[in-house]
């Protein structure tokens, strides 16, 4: 599957405490709040790789809606062409209208929405961008305690017309499980182990209306990560592992796809 | 009888003597349950709101008992529609606040 630049780190990485690396969770930060996360990824597909240095900034307007800004810095190489620079800036707002708190558990329920803007170069063999304002909604879910962690969601990024090239759009669901094998105190260092299963299909894309043959398909992929913090600060690092890849035409298979990531609450 | 009168002697003092010294900050103070606190990076919020309340000397989270001891300056106050306030901003859920030393509730 021909990778485009920030195509899957848009929309992974979500700034905002214990939640999956590669899915998207239903957590929010406090009121006022603000969150910096710099994350760095790695993925790659035959010839072509993308390393990608992500800066998000996480405000929470309530404690129920929190806005972010996601800038991606890309190096991408496709055979013996390089390219690096700016890629494509993503806002994303979630609103938690549904939690239940008990002793030491929480349950949320959340609504994404997003919206990617072409500023990353599209020009020249190399794009760094897809040149279109696309768009992105997802439904979240999740449990966590003092032991155990489970999230969930599902969602559609919508790709729009840019230059004749309309990419098709990408449905994709994950689910996560985690466990913090040593229940710590508040001023301890705290590990929470997960594993997730995410699955992506993407439609074919069109050029000037017509459907490229070699285009989308599906990916299912198995991805271990921890997350480490201590109070305010938290280190996550996680790989996804394509295990299942049903790509249409003649595509290169996708590899592992690796971040790394601090997240810090001021 | 000596003895005895000595030692009655002895324990009023001692209770007088208590009365007069100053109280150590940490006994004055409120503790607040608080609902979905499961992490420590998730309840960083609520302890920097709670720092910022005028009157608020240090607090203490024990996320097993869902507890924060919120201890206070000698001679403040803080009222529990505040604390809840700040509770609720930072994204739980309050729900008995008592003072410190008070039993707990069964």
């Amino acid at each position: 599957m021909l990778l485009v630049a920030g195509a899957m780190v848009s929309v992974s990485g979500s700034a905002a405490a214990h939640e999956p690396i590669f899915g998207l969770g239903p957590h929010t930060i406090y009121q006022g709040g603000v969150g910096l996360e710099v994350e760095a990824a790695r993925e790659s597909a035959g010839e072509e790789r993308i390393r990608a240095l992500h800066t998000e900034i996480l405000y929470g307007v309530t404690p129920d809606l929190s806005i972010t800004a996601s800038v991606p810095l890309l190096r991408k190489e496709e055979g013996k062409r390089s390219r690096a620079g700016l890629g494509d800036t993503v806002f994303r707002a979630k609103w938690r209208f549904w939690r239940r708190d008990a002793l030491g558990t929480q349950k949320q329920l959340a609504l994404v929405a997003g919206v990617k803007l072409p500023t990353g170069d599209n020009a020249g063999p190399v794009r760094l961008g897809s040149g279109s304002v696309d768009f992105l909604a997802v439904f979240t879910g999740g449990y966590e305690s003092r032991r155990w962690y489970s999230f969930g969601d599902v969602g559609i990024r919508i790709n729009t017309e840019a230059n004749g090239i309309r990419r098709g759009n990408r449905f994709f669901a994950d689910v996560a499980g985690g466990i913090r094998p040593w229940l710590t105190g508040y001023w301890e260092p705290d590990l929470v182990l997960l594993v997730e299963a995410n699955l992506e299909h993407e439609r074919r894309t069109r050029v000037k209306g017509a459907l490229q043959e070699d285009t989308g398909g599906t990916v299912v992929a198995f991805s271990p990560g921890l997350l480490l913090s201590y109070r305010n600060v938290m280190f996550k690092a996680g790989v996804q592992f394509p295990v299942l890849q049903r790509l249409n035409g003649d595509q290169e298979r996708r590899g592992p796809f690796y971040a790394v990531a601090v997240e810090w609450h001021l | 009888m000596k003895a005895r009168t000595l030692l009655v002697v002895l324990a009023l003092a001692c209770g007088l003597l208590a009365g007069a010294l100053p109280v150590p900050a940490e006994q004055y103070g409120l503790v607040i349950r608080v609902d979905g606190m499961a992490c420590s990076f998730c309840a960083y919020g609520l302890e920097k709101k709670l720092k910022r309340m005028e009157g608020v000397e240090g607090l203490d989270v024990d996320l097993e008992a869902g507890e924060v001891k919120v201890f206070l300056k000698p001679g403040a106050t803080v009222s529990e529609e505040a604390l809840r306030r700040v509770v609720v901003e930072a994204g739980f859920s309050p729900r008995e606040i008592r003072p410190l030393g008070a039993p707990v509730k069964p």
